[in-house]
């Protein structure tokens, strides 16, 4: 299958603070990303996640390497593509109410007012926030708060849809259920989508293929295809032994190499 | 429609030109205190307008504003006083005298004396050491007079300490001893002195420099060189009203003009210490204003005061 | 509600004391008048419209000098706030201006913009310049950088970027921005009208102290009281309608 979307041999420094010495985050990650697949990719926390799915998305420019979309390197954040914060507080519009936070990227676009209204009803329908238009996002719950960054990244229109642990923040329950709806949603608007996560199971449950990141500087270890089956249910698929499998083998290694690490630091 | 437009078309064209012929419109900034008596007189009894003069006058607060706007274009004619000026030809801004002003008396009551308490001992310079005198601004006239007036008494200028009030506190601030003494113009030097809570101590003018010129008329030397014959109808109005203030003073017509424009109470007006109006100006006395200058440090040795011409041929002048 | 019933109070209190003061000669000076004195000036000249005159001239002066003066200081403040390069020799000339005090501006201003309302508006839009400014570029700097990369990746161009995140972003330190040079630009005109001219609230107070007429001065100056009120409270409202969503956040 040809690589829809390409990452190759990116490698990210950051200047350290005040001593101007460079700290190298990403040392040449690779990863091909098939078009409408669900790829996850798990690593430590603090390991270069963010920083990896940012230079996917355009909004930070790799130190080295590049990223290809149809073949095509990009320069900034490419039309179609939406990448999703995992502070999801701190990236809505706190002046604007959910339905204008909902529109604000249909403004952007130039999209006719009524178009806009209709489009803003049938998202925030999609994300089950129905009724809370008016309310400012402060108003509103965590797991809320990312449903309406959700369904304003829909609005954008996206064909990639990158996820920078869009769940870590939420309880447990609202996981489960935002984890089904963004695999209802994926499946529905036949998006490419790239998660990343620091939680196995989450990437088990929601992705074709998951990908591991080693710890700084890192770079893209091993990449396995589940195959488990679809649609997927929060409870029965959790209970699959292929899925329990994957789970202790990908734990296995993010743990063991991290116990690895501790004699050398 | 078209008729109609025209018809104003060339109202607009001719009127200008046929006003211009007649009257000339002046603007005139002034100090509104009793130093603009004459040139109210002359301005409510109709000789500017006789003289084709249309006057638009603008209050200002201080010397130090009128002679900027002259020399910015947008005033003809200011009062200022003959520090401020000689002050502002030195940094090299082109003014003339058209016009004198007032000059002080030769003998008290003067048009501004320094007070103080009476229960204060203070009675001269000398007693003035280690306390403070009020002046309305440092580096003016008022400033400049009372420094030679503590020194013409004996007092040590190193000593004194000068602050700077405005006129209209200065009662007041010796009352509550804010300043020891204060150099008090009229009216504030009377009102106060009613109150029997200051007594003066103290003439500068009479005592340093009778007779001393203090406010004067000035324009611009290029407004000059362009409209001579302007000045010469507003310095001949002017002076008409520096006749009419002479001839009467203190009587009824005169306490309700200065009272109408200063909009000072008739009764404090009748009063209050007025200045001398004249028509010409004692080149000899405006030498020892500048040799005080130069004393006080607001003119330093190299800088070259041309007496004569600061003082355009409207001044009649004498030696 | 009781903390209202308790300023109103207070104020009530200090007006007696001012009255009582004046009446019974514990204030000794000409220059101190009675409140009933000043009260009676000031509903003559209510009647007569001349105040109304004094206050509307004051008020035009300060709003178009204000309105100048916050547009620069906001518009060069978004510029300062988002480039970087431009910010790097154009702070240290704001920095070299900014401390210096109107007063000391005027004589030399006066050479260039005259006496008349062209340095008084100047004068005020000066003042209030800076503040702006400075309250404007701190609010752009203070924009998460989140919002912005939200944007980006939403697709927005840099234009929309400034007018729909950074603006509103920086709104609420826009708006103490405001709050702050609301009170200067009334100050600052009064002082301006105090150097020269004929109309409005700083030419009737210097007038009036030069005419001993202490009541008419008091007058003007209990109007002006009146109007920094309820400038703040209009202020307050707008803020209310503009912002509602900082102050509501902030209790959240
Ligand atoms: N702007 C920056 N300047 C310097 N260092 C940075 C910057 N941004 C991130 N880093 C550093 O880079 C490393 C990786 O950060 P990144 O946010 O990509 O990690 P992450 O895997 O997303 O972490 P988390 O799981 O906590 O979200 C961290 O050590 C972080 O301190
Ligand atoms: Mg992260």
């Amino acid at each position: 299958m040809r690589a829809f979307l390409r990452v190759d041999q990116i490698s990210k420094s950051y200047i350290d603070g005040a001593g101007g010495a460079e700290a190298k985050i990403l040392n040449s990650a690779s990863l091909e990303i098939r078009e409408s697949e669900f790829l996850a990719v798990i690593g430590p926390s603090g390991c270069g996640k963010s920083t990896f799915l940012q230079i996917i998305a355009g909004l930070m420019p790799p130190t080295s390497g590049r990223v290809l979309l149809c073949d095509k390197p990009i320069s900034g954040p490419p039309a179609h593509m939406v990448y999703l914060f995992q502070q999801y507080n701190k990236s809505l519009f706190p002046w604007r109410t959910v339905r204008d936070n909902v529109a604000f990227p249909m403004q952007m676009r130039g999209a006719a007012a009524a178009d806009i209204e209709q489009a803003c009803r049938d998202y925030i329908r999609m994300v089950g926030l129905a009724g809370h238009e008016n309310r400012y996002p402060w108003q509103l719950s965590g797991g809320m708060q990312q449903r309406v960054a959700i369904a304003r990244a829909l609005a954008a229109e996206p064909r990639i849809l990158l996820l920078d642990e869009p769940l870590s923040a939420v309880d447990a329950l609202t996981r489960m259920e935002l984890q089904s709806l963004i695999l209802e949603i994926w499946e529905r608007q036949k998006l490419t989508i790239l998660l990343v996560t620091h939680d196995v199971d989450e990437a088990v449950f929601m992705a074709d293929r998951v990908a591991t990141l080693t710890v700084s500087p890192a770079r893209i270890d091993s990449i396995i295809e589940t195959g488990i089956p679809r649609p997927r249910d929060p409870i029965t698929t959790r209970e699959r032994p292929d899925f329990l499998t994957f789970r202790r083998d990908l734990l296995n290694t993010l743990l063991n190499r991290q116990h690895a690490q501790i004699p050398s630091t | 429609m078209l008729t109609r437009a025209l018809a104003i078309l060339l109202l607009c064209v001719c009127l200008p030109a046929g006003a211009l012929a007649q009257t000339t419109k002046l603007r005139v900034s002034t100090n509104q205190n009793i130093d603009a008596a004459a040139f109210e007189a002359a301005k409510a009894n109709g000789y500017f307008a006789e003289e084709g003069l249309e006057i638009d006058t603008t209050p200002v607060v201080g010397g130090a504003v009128g002679l900027p706007a002259v020399a910015a274009g947008q005033v003809q004619i200011a009062a200022s006083n003959l520090i401020t000026i000689v002050l502002g030809v030195k940094n090299g801004l082109p003014f003339k005298i058209i016009a004198a002003g007032d000059a002080s008396s030769s003998a008290p009551p003067d048009l501004a004396g320094v007070a103080a308490k009476p229960e204060s001992g203070i009675k001269s310079g000398k007693e003035l050491e280690g306390k403070r005198l009020a002046v309305n601004t440092r580096n003016n006239i008022i400033w400049m007079f009372a420094r030679a007036w503590v020194e013409a008494t004996g007092g040590d200028l190193r000593k004194v300490s000068f602050i700077e009030v405005p006129f209209p506190q200065m009662v007041d601030a010796i009352r509550q001893g804010r300043a020891d003494a204060a150099f008090i113009v009229e009216p504030f030097l009377s009102v106060g002195l009613k109150s029997k809570e200051i007594e003066v101590i103290g003439w500068p003018y009479a005592t340093v420099l009778k007779n001393a010129p203090i406010s004067q008329w000035v324009a611009s030397k290029t407004y000059i060189d362009q409209n001579p014959q302007v000045i010469d109808k507003f310095v001949r109005a002017y002076n008409r009203g520096t006749d009419w203030i002479n001839e009467n003073n203190r009587n009824e017509k005169w306490v309700s003009l200065i009272s109408g424009y200063t909009r000072i109470a008739p009764d404090i007006v009748r009063t209050a210490a007025t200045p001398l109006f004249v028509k010409s100006m004692d080149v000899g006395q405006i030498e020892k204003s500048i040799e005080l200058m130069r004393k006080h440090g607001l003119l330093q040795a190299g800088d070259r005061i041309d007496v004569p011409g600061l003082l355009y041929r409207t001044v009649a002048s004498q030696k | 509600m009781k903390k209202r019933t308790a300023g109103i109070v207070l104020l009530i209190l200090l007006l007696l004391l001012w009255e009582a003061s004046a009446r019974f000669g514990w204030v000794k000076s000409e220059n101190w008048p009675t409140l009933v004195a000043v009260l009676e000036v000031t509903y003559r000249q209510l009647l007569s419209g001349e105040l109304s005159l004094v206050l509307a001239a004051s008020m035009a002066r300060m709003i178009v000098g204000f309105v100048i003066g916050s547009l620069c200081g906001i518009l060069l403040g978004l510029l300062l706030g988002t480039l970087r390069t431009l910010d790097g020799f154009l702070t240290p000339l704001v920095e070299a201006v900014r401390p210096i005090p109107v007063p000391a501006i005027i004589p030399p201003l006066i050479l260039f913009l005259g006496i008349d309302d062209a340095l008084k508006i100047f004068v005020v839009a000066f003042s209030v310049f800076f503040p702006m400014l400075v309250s404007t570029v701190g609010g752009v700097r203070n924009v998460d950088e989140t919002l912005i990369r939200t944007a980006r990746t939403l697709q927005t161009t840099q234009g929309s970027i400034l007018r729909f995140v950074i603006l509103p972003a920086a709104l609420p330190s826009i708006m103490s921005g405001f709050r702050i040079s609301l009170p200067l630009a009334l100050i600052t005109t009064v002082v301006a009208e105090m150097i020269a001219g004929s109309s409005g609230i700083g030419y009737v107070i210097v007038r009036a102290q030069y005419a001993m007429q202490p009541q008419e001065m008091y007058s003007a100056v209990l109007c002006l009281m009146v109007i920094g009120y309820l400038l703040n409270l209009l202020f307050l409202l707008f803020e209310r309608r503009l912002i509602p969503w900082y102050h509501l956040s902030e209790n959240a």
